[in-house]
């Protein structure tokens, strides 16, 4: 979503604080936070089903529930549905673990070797500038529009960051551990283990979540371009045969992708983090 | 003996102070029964080990908490919120990172019916006296630690107050800055023979400023002992008298627990 | 240790040059980059049409530039990016100062905030299109939307991290509420508001070259590189490319800048 960077957000040790309200008391506020959290989704549901009874728009513009939930049911039991899904998920896992894997690469050797980053790291600083949603129109006229595109496209949008993150993560130890490491004659690889990889994970991690969040925008503005298959392609299908049932269906799974891929990541963040985030409390 | 005889009117009064802190539905006693006379012009140290307290009864005194039992009164009015009558100084400086050292002094007289002139003075002549004339405009970003507390005392002292409460003010300072700034307070404290009221970690800054030294006890928080220091200000670091009291108090807060 | 060896460490010239010299290793594979892609323009018709030489991206930029392609397409992305930063910016900050005041806002706004979030932008774009059309409008929802999530979430959160012990100064000098909100809570947040404001350059400028790519009507870098595909002209979509890098690039530079300047108090390490 931004420039492309990862930055450790720290911020000075501080407490929220209530400003300019008095402070409630706590539990019962939370308790109606935790009710207003499900109520205002409700008032949406009612209020867009409300809208598309009023007849003052037709039912192609709002679309009534119950027709999206038909829709809904008639896409996912006639195949089209899942298979639009598994197309997505397949590449946007395809282009994200190539993305990956060069970025952890080139990044953790631009980290630890100070010959590599000067040769490397000018040139990221390059790319960075160019977003991946401009390059999409070249990248068409090199690869064309076959699967290949995609991939390469999802893959660039995974590798700077990643890199970036691998990078900073392996620049931001402390000195001092890998000082110690040195005093006790540790052996490189093993120090590559035991201290790099293991200090670097939090920072790593967080930008591969970042990366995950982008390379799916870039997917589906991909899709939506150049597909025939897929979440993005089902939408802009949707779009040019005025089928806003499917758009609006597109929209939702998009969504709902975004969310857990998010929230699978965090899951998975928070197990691998453990040790550095027991060491900080 | 006392340099000065102290005022005969007792100017902060504590009669029978206790404190609780619920966690977890669990009530956690931090203060229990202080009872503490603090003269005018007087300078009071308090010690103690960690979790006596000590902090909590500043803040109380400060009026920034005011959920306790029993009474605190400043000149015979109940301390039930902040005033400028109380100033405070804690061991982070607390100066707003946005304000330069001159804003910085100056917000303590925000919310003050006084002339700009006025206020313009009064500031100029604490950023002096604490020795910061020429970093008026320096950010605190630019300050070192004790720079920084200067401006801290600066800020706390322009508006008058007739306390001072200092919470670990030298703590996060070097060794030598500390001595310095020890220095300092003492010569703005006969300059302006205000009462100040100072919770230190540092039996020897403690005994050294102090006119007397309150020791506390830790679970919950209660005065253990009081401490007369009783030499003449300014004192002499090497005086033997002062070596012996701190000697006293550090036997007894230490209370043949090996540290 | 004497007075030489300090002077020692202190840059000469040569080492100045050494330095230069080193710095330049980091040109080394974007001039290899270039050169291969102008060898394999030179490798046959075929190939010269995907890898256009790099002296026709520079004949044609002369050219563009000459003939008004280029400034009056990247004119009509750069105003349609301040417009739409405009809007979006100004709600966004307001929506997030609202949310992080005033409880029931909160309550009520921030689920659909962080439900509506979850759809990645340009997903929108057919939804969009079905309801307002193609045109300026579209685009203009689209860039300041690109405005409007980063300034929400950070002024939001810029308003609720104020740091606790500049509140507790702000209580002990007695201040006002509106000498608190002034003098603590505004500047307190200013860093965060300001780190919303530069995510929303840079994704604002990103979606307008977006958005046009898909709403085809009307000028604009994102037009220029979908007409320069369609005719097959590789080095118009190249040169949209990069005039769209080097923009981002100045812009991003100018607002840190400014950051740095109103910032200037903020302690960077």
């Amino acid at each position: 979503m931004d420039d492309g960077s990862v930055i450790l957000k720290t911020r000075p040790v501080s407490e929220p604080v209530a400003l300019l309200a008095p402070p409630a008391p706590e539990r019962k506020a939370w308790k109606r936070q935790r009710l207003a959290a499900v109520l205002s989704p409700i008032i949406l549901i009612v209020g867009w089903t409300l809208l598309s009874r009023s007849g003052w728009f037709p039912a192609e513009i709002v679309v009534p529930p119950e027709v999206l939930w038909k829709t809904f049911v008639t896409y996912w039991s006639n195949g089209q549905l899942p298979d639009h899904l598994t197309g997505s998920l397949g590449r946007l896992f395809g282009g994200y673990l190539i993305g990956a894997g060069i970025g952890i690469a080139l990044g953790t050797l631009m980290g630890v070797s100070k010959q590599a980053e000067a040769y490397v790291l000018p040139g990221f600083h390059i790319m960075r500038q160019l977003p991946t949603v401009a390059l999409i129109p070249a990248f068409i006229m090199i690869f064309g529009v076959g699967e290949t595109v995609k991939l390469v496209l999802v893959a660039k949008a995974t590798a700077l960051p990643v890199a970036l993150a691998a990078f900073q993560g392996v620049k931001g130890i402390p000195r001092t551990w890998l000082d110690v490491a040195r005093i006790h004659r540790i052996p490189a690889l093993t120090q590559f283990t035991h201290v790099i990889v293991p200090a670097s994970l939090p920072v790593l991690v967080q930008g591969l979540r970042t990366a995950l969040a982008r390379s799916w925008m870039v997917l589906v503005a991909a899709e939506l371009l150049v597909a025939d298959s897929g979440i993005g392609q089902m939408m802009e299908w949707g779009r040019q045969t005025f089928r806003l049932d499917l758009v609006l269906i597109g929209v939702v799974i998009t969504g709902l992708i975004g969310f857990t891929l998010d929230k699978g990541f965090r899951a998975l963040e928070r197990l691998l983090t453990r040790g550095s985030r027991r060491q900080e409390a | 003996m006392a340099f000065e005889t102290p005022s005969p009117t007792a100017k902060l009064s504590i009669q029978s102070l206790s404190k609780n802190y619920v966690i977890d539905q669990k009530a956690l006693r931090v203060l229990l029964n202080i009872d503490l006379d603090v003269h005018e012009g007087e300078f009071v140290s308090i010690v103690g080990r960690s979790g006596c307290g000590k902090s909590t009864l500043l803040r109380l005194v400060s009026g920034l908490e005011n959920d306790y039992s029993g009474t605190i009164q400043l000149d015979g009015k109940v301390i039930n919120a902040p005033s400028l009558d109380r100033g405070m100084i804690f061991q982070d400086p607390s100066l707003l990172p946005w304000m330069t050292v001159r804003e910085n002094v100056a917000f303590a007289l925000v919310n003050q019916n006084i002339p700009k002139a006025e206020k313009d003075k009064r500031v100029l002549d604490l950023i002096d006296l604490v020795g910061l004339k020429g970093f008026e405009s320096a950010y605190p970003k630019e300050l070192s630690g004790g720079m920084a507390q200067r401006a801290a005392i600066a800020r706390a002292l322009v508006s008058q107050p007739k306390v001072l409460l200092l919470d670990e003010p030298l703590g996060a300072l070097d060794a030598l800055t500390r001595l310095r700034l020890q220095n300092e307070l003492q010569r703005i404290w006969l300059q302006h023979r205000m009462t100040m009221i100072m919770v230190t970690h540092d039996v020897e800054e403690a005994v050294y400023l102090g006119d007397r030294v309150v020791i506390m006890d830790p679970e919950p928080g209660r005065i253990r002992r009081i401490v007369d220091v009783p030499l003449p200000h300014p004192r002499d670091r090497a005086s033997p008298v002062l070596h012996a009291i701190r000697d006293e108090v550090l036997k007894d807060l230490t209370n043949g627990v090996v540290i | 240790m004497n007075t030489a060896v300090l002077t020692d460490i202190r840059p000469t010239t040569g080492d100045r040059i050494t330095k230069f010299a080193l710095g330049l290793r980091g040109f080394v594979i974007p001039v290899l980059a270039l050169v291969a892609w102008q060898l394999a323009s030179q490798q046959g018709a075929v190939q010269a049409y995907v890898f256009v030489p790099l002296d026709g991206v520079f004949k044609s930029l002369i050219e563009h530039f000459a003939d008004g392609e280029i400034p009056i397409n990247w004119l009509a992305s750069l105003g349609r990016t301040a417009s739409g930063f405009a809007i979006g910016g100004l709600l966004g900050v307001s929506l997030g100062a609202l949310m992080a005041t005033f409880r029931p806002v909160d309550v009520l706004v921030n689920p659909i905030y962080q439900a509506v979030r979850q759809v990645p932008l340009l997903g929108y774009i057919p939804l969009i299109s079905l309801w307002f059309g193609n045109g300026e409008p579209s685009k203009l929802l689209i860039i300041s939307l690109a405005a409007f999530y980063p300034t929400v979430l950070n002024t939001y959160e810029g308003l609720k991290h104020i740091d606790a012990r500049h509140v507790a100064v702000g209580r002990i000098f007695l201040a006002s509420r509106w000498q608190t909100f002034r003098h603590i809570v505004l500047p307190g947040a200013l860093p965060s508001v300001f780190t919303g404001l530069m995510q929303a350059v840079a994704f604002t400028w990103l979606s307008s070259v977006g958005s046009e790519l898909f709403f085809n009507p009307g000028p604009g870098l994102g037009n220029m590189m979908a007409n320069g595909q369609a005719a097959f002209r590789m080095e118009v979509v190249l040169l949209a490319v990069i005039i769209i890098g080097v923009t981002g690039y100045v812009t991003n530079l100018i607002v840190s800048k400014i950051a740095d300047r109103v910032l200037r108090w903020r302690n960077v390490r």
